[in-house]
């Protein structure tokens, strides 16, 4: 059985349960750690079980992050999970949470964590069965993403509540005033009314200004959890063009060499002198992992990795790309864990010559479409989608298995291209959903996993989510024969019904 | 005129027990709660205390919409009650009725903000005022349906009746003690924020209590159970296992966290009393004073050298709960150190209180108005016969 794609169902229910609970509207969705896409994936081994592991993100922190795990094997007795803050130690963590099994699946599970502050985590799943007991754990990090506003039925249930409320009080203080105080069974008088009515204009007065009171607090809270909500460091992208360094050796006549064309990115140094700032470190052996994404079509893709030239500096040589618009996508990771995506855009303008020595050996571009049948590659080799068929649905696994091929049909080897077989990149087309994906899942490198060595088999699963519907295309990278290889994929997401 | 002789009355002797009961079952689950948050950190709207402040919370309403539906259409005397929007019932049910609807209301508010600003740890937050003034309803309620039946015929049972004023008045204390527990930690009683906050809430209710009650000492009785509610609760709570469900845990638990030993609130209640005795007729405000006054003296009088014990004595035991803590708390030398000493220059370990005498001046004349407050409110009380 696929453990991916079986419990899809299973999950998606799970998924619109939770999305159901508030019944209320989402605005001002955040770019977070990976852009419009905040649910974690992850597939590994807690020690003889493979599992996959799913965390829902809450839209808000704190909040309860729910945890689908799928187990592969049998006699499984218990899964467990809890989430440790970064910082935090075994001797602070509460005892786990128990997971429970989904009626109807014996192999998935599921829990909720709750979550309590904004920050890194690492997720640890606890596995006991027949075979012994295993543990994964999955990097996580958790942000605030947005601000719920209350939807026109609870606003009027409220309101109309609340005005009951008002009536009522004001209309037990004029009787506590009046009638209340009288013999049992006297009339009240016109003095008595009388009395009644002024104590309930005085009370009115003060119930005004207690709700104004209640209205300015509930402003400062609303624009103080506003301002907390997590924003990606600010930065700026700047692109000149560097005229080729003199070595001392005169240009040969008619042999000019061209410039090459560099990329700036600057953090914003006021927001990276807080105090709060967290400098950055590896992941995957790279400060950065930097996405150039063609706007209007999607038709070019750079992967860079700039080199730091100070703290809050990075440059890369750019390679050739069309003249446009780009989505700048940086992957980053802090030395707390906490990953986080910057997003900016740059204009390219149309290159004279130009030379490209890539900056870093890892350095890929691809300039094209995306393909919906098998992507096939100048040595006859082909990258197939196997789960390209069928309908894909917002929520439901993204079934993103790539097999590679020669013009045979064998499954040929690659190797292993920043540690791991195969790197994956989405984006929707108006950019509003990015992810970069890895064979482990969404989680950055950081302690997730070893780096692999030596050739790896050409078959790549990313475990993933489409997020929303839309337009996606998916660039799958790996390296073979020492070159570093690209191929696009096209695919329209429909929304879950 | 619209009096039934024959039929019984509205606030039958069962009725207002019932609700006194309600109410005393809203203010366990308070405090409760609050030891659930100490101890375990995390809930959801099904933990026993929440369960037990809504099932005594729609207890109390559903017994009050009884009596206002049996009043209004002529199964019980409808002579003692008061009209609102075509009903019929006493003033304490509507008030009560109004609480539990106010309880109601929050959970929905509650939960959206919630899911709008996450799940908070706060005491206090905008939905969370909504459900304490439903709470606050539901005991006044009590409270005002027992001082008109203390207020009523001489065929009751008086004595029975200012008992369950008393119990009433404690109850309405005891939610207040709960409010004020963050100002009145052991650690936080050599400070002049634990004087002023007191002496601005608690003289309000003791001169009420005092003005209206019929036992000889009401407030010093209504104090005493709202003391003995809160020493019953910390002998109960610590027997219930509990561990915290919430990262950080910095102080690990085991048992619910029971309540410290009760601010010695009957003392200056009794103080109080004696002086409203004494002072009898004085015009009010001289009276107020008298009260504030005598309020702050004795709280000072007791919780100073009380707390010394509290903080610095052996009092880590079963009758005091000295050196209790949230599982939330770091645990460190701030916790044998009376707090007003980490904001002075004199010295860690000693608390002056030459220094604090400003500050209960200005705690005495919050209490005399307090009490002036108090004595308006007694006065209504003691005339509130519906």
């Amino acid at each position: 059985m696929d453990v991916a794609g079986a419990p899809l169902t299973n999950v998606r229910v799970i998924a619109r349960r939770a999305s159901a609970v508030s019944g209320a509207l989402l605005i001002a969705l955040l770019l977070a750690a990976h852009v419009g896409s905040p649910d974690a994936y992850y597939k590994g081994k807690a020690g003889p079980y493979a599992v996959r592991v799913i965390i829902r993100s809450p839209q808000v922190i704190p909040a309860r992050a729910e945890i689908i795990v799928r187990v592969s094997g049998t006699g499984i007795k218990a899964v467990t999970a809890t989430a440790r803050a970064w910082g935090m130690g075994d001797r602070n963590a509460p005892p786990p949470d128990g997971a429970a099994r989904v009626p109807g699946d014996s192999t998935l599970w599921t829990l909720q964590l709750w979550i309590m502050r904004q920050g890194a985590y690492a997720v640890v799943v606890h596995v006991d069965g027949a075979a012994g007991e295993g543990t994964a754990t999955v990097p996580y990090t958790a942000v605030a993403q947005g601000v719920l506003t209350m939807n026109r039925t609870m606003a009027f249930v409220l309101a109309a509540a609340g005005v009951f409320l008002v009536a009522g009080m004001l209309t037990i203080i004029s009787a506590a005033a009046g009638e209340a105080t009288l013999t049992p069974g006297i009339d009240a008088t016109d003095d008595v009314r009388r009395r009644a009515r002024r104590v309930r204009w005085i009370a009115a007065g003060v119930i005004v200004v207690i709700l104004a009171g209640g209205r300015i607090w509930w402003v400062v809270e609303d624009h103080a959890y506003a301002a907390m909500v997590f924003h990606p460091t600010a930065a700026h992208v700047t692109v000149r063009d560097v005229p080729p360094r003199n070595d001392g050796h005169p240009a040969r006549p008619g042999r000019a060499m061209p410039p090459t064309r560099m990329l700036r990115f600057a953090l914003d140094p006021a927001v990276a002198q807080q105090r709060t700032w967290v400098p950055l470190i590896p992941d995957h052996g790279k400060l950065l992992h930097f996405f150039l994404v063609k706007k209007n079509g999607l038709g070019a893709l750079a992967h860079l990795h700039p080199v730091a030239v100070d703290s809050l500096t990075f440059e890369t040589a750019l390679p050739f790309l069309p003249a446009g618009d780009y989505f700048v996508f940086a992957d980053a990771v802090h030395e707390n864990g906490f990953a986080e995506t910057m997003v900016q855009s740059v204009t390219l303008g149309n290159p004279a010559a130009m030379a490209w020595k890539p900056t870093d050996a890892d350095d890929a571009v691809f300039v094209g479409n995306g393909v919906r049948i098998p992507f096939r590659f100048e040595d006859g080799s082909t990258l197939s989608w196997d789960g390209q068929s069928g309908a894909h649905v917002a929520g439901a696994d993204a079934r993103l298995h790539f097999t590679l091929r020669d013009a045979a049909g064998k499954v040929l080897t690659v190797q292993p291209y920043m540690g791991m077989a195969a790197h994956a990149v989405v984006v929707r087309d108006d950019g509003k959903v990015f992810e970069h994906l890895h064979p482990m899942g969404t989680t950055p490198g950081i302690g997730a996993m070893p780096m692999a060595m030596g050739d790896l088999p050409g078959t790549f699963e990313f475990p993933w989510a489409f997020p929303k519907p839309g337009s996606y295309r998916i660039w799958v990278q790996f390296r073979r024969g020492g070159a570093i290889r690209s191929a696009a994929f096209d695919v329209t997401v429909t929304a879950q019904h | 005129m619209t009096t039934s002789t024959a039929a019984p009355a509205a606030s039958s002797n069962r009725f207002i027990a019932t609700i006194v009961a309600s109410a005393a079952g809203i203010v366990t689950g308070l405090l409760w709660d609050i030891s659930w948050h100490m101890t375990v950190g995390r809930d959801s709207f099904w933990t026993p205390p929440h369960v037990l402040e809504y099932v005594s919370a729609i207890c109390a309403g559903v017994a009050c919409g009884a009596v206002v539906l049996r009043t209004t259409f002529g199964k019980l005397d409808s002579a003692a009650t008061v009209h609102f929007w075509g009903f019929r019932g006493p003033i304490g049910a509507w008030i009560t009725i109004w609480g539990t609807f106010a309880m109601l209301v929050s959970a929905p508010f509650d939960n959206w903000w919630h899911n709008a600003y996450g799940l908070d740890v706060k005491i206090v937050s905008p939905p969370h005022m909504v459900l304490f003034w439903g709470m606050l309803g539901i005991v006044v309620g009590a409270l005002a349906l027992t001082a008109s039946a203390q207020n009523g015929s001489a065929e009751r049972d008086t004595m029975r009746d200012a008992w369950l004023y008393a119990c009433a008045g404690g109850i309405v204390a005891f939610v207040f003690t709960c409010g004020t527990l963050e100002y009145s930690w052991p650690n936080e009683q050599h400070s002049a924020t634990f004087y002023v906050v007191w002496a601005g809430v608690f003289p309000l209710l003791l001169a009420g209590y005092s003005r209206a009650g019929r036992l000889a000492y009401p407030a010093t009785a209504a104090a005493l159970i709202s003391m003995l509610l809160w020493f019953a609760m910390g002998q109960v709570l610590p027997h219930v296992h509990a561990v915290p469900r919430l990262a950080p845990v910095w102080n690990p638990r085991t048992y619910l966290w029971p309540p410290y030993f009760p601010v010695m609130l009957a003392v200056p209640a009794f103080g109080m009393d004696l002086v409203r005795r004494r002072l009898a007729g004085a015009n009010p405000w001289l009276m107020s004073l008298a009260l504030g006054a005598t309020f702050v003296v004795l709280l000072c009088a007791v919780q100073w050298p009380m707390a010394g014990y509290m903080v610095h004595g052996n009092s880590n035991n079963w009758l005091f709960h000295g050196h209790e803590w949230p599982y939330s708390t770091r645990p460190g030398p701030w916790q044998t150190r009376f707090w007003a000493s980490e904001r002075t220059d004199v010295g860690l370990d000693r608390t002056p209180f030459l220094p604090l005498v400003p500050w209960l001046f200005l705690a005495a004349i919050g209490g005399t108005v307090a009490s002036r407050i108090g004595l308006a409110w007694g006065e209504w009380m003691s005339r509130v016969r519906r």
